[in-house]
């Protein structure tokens, strides 16, 4: 009985994550195509739980749902011109090409790892403490830590600056 | 079922899909929510190749720092599209083709 819970609920996240993705390619309407990213970042933070990764299972739905998509929403909201709807209804171009060019990327990537020979495919190993994210992250990858940080810094500063009303336009 | 391989199927085409979603969309918030799209499939394979792994926390460090790197992505993209659209009236790109100001 636990395992068939445990395999619904597997499976729905795998499906939140692919349908709404799908749904995107296929849609024209940026709105809606942010809604569907809202739930494809729900399902991916459903599969991190079940890999056993919860600190960045929280964290991408800290960041990502609550961070990025508002933002993403906040730039539909604002890009759409005066007198019109909400709705920015958007064309495709080189349907084809792109297509072709992601069917092969697909093809490729699954063939690859159907052919390589896993030495390490035998269950979950690892069981993630955030204990140990947050030593790591102070001791061995301060440096890093440090940078990211100064990054997030300076590119938020560039974006305000960069949106700001100038005088001649 | 739930293997390493099939992880992997899910990374691999949700990769597929937002490389379709960048190149063929013509609306420029179109091109970033694929590369949203592509940013998580990654994080789908760190993640899910340190869970396989024995005694190591590397993947989910790289995994959160590619998440700080694409909020910053994202905000820095967004105020370019905001000016774009400010001075061009639209933000498809093939309509944008002249950087000068």
């Amino acid at each position: 009985m636990d395992k068939l819970i445990y395999d619904i609920a597997w499976w729905f996240m795998v499906l939140l994550t692919v349908i709404p993705a799908i749904y995107i390619c296929f849609t024209k309407d940026v709105m809606r195509a942010a809604f569907a990213l809202l739930a494809t970042f729900l399902g991916v933070a459903g599969l991190y739980v079940f890999l056993q990764a919860y600190f960045v299972a929280v964290t991408q739905i800290m960041v990502y749902v609550g961070g990025i998509l508002v933002l993403i929403l906040f730039g539909i909201m604002l890009s759409v011109q005066k007198g019109s709807t909400y709705k920015i209804i958007t064309g495709v171009k080189n349907r084809l090409v792109g297509g072709l060019v992601a069917i092969i990327t697909l093809g490729g990537l699954i063939y690859l790892f159907q052919n390589a020979e896993w030495e390490i495919n035998t269950g979950i190993r690892s069981i993630e403490s955030t204990e140990g994210l947050g030593f790591s992250i102070l001791t061995e990858f301060i440096l890093p830590f440090e940078i990211v940080g100064v990054i997030l810094l300076i590119a938020l500063i560039a974006a305000t600056y960069i949106s700001k009303e100038s005088k001649h336009e | 079922m739930n293997s390493l391989e099939v992880y992997i199927s899910i990374s691999a085409l949700l990769f597929a899909i937002g490389l379709m979603v960048t190149l063929t969309k013509r609306n420029a918030i179109f091109v970033l929510i694929g590369i949203e799209l592509m940013l998580n499939a990654a994080n789908i394979n760190f993640v899910a190749f340190n869970s396989y792994l024995e005694m190591t926390n590397r993947g989910h460090l790289f995994a959160l720092f590619v998440i700080v790197i694409a909020a910053a992505e994202a905000a820095i993209a967004l105020a370019i599209i905001l000016k774009v659209v400010r001075y061009y009236r639209t933000s498809n790109i093939d309509e944008v083709n002249q950087l000068k100001h």
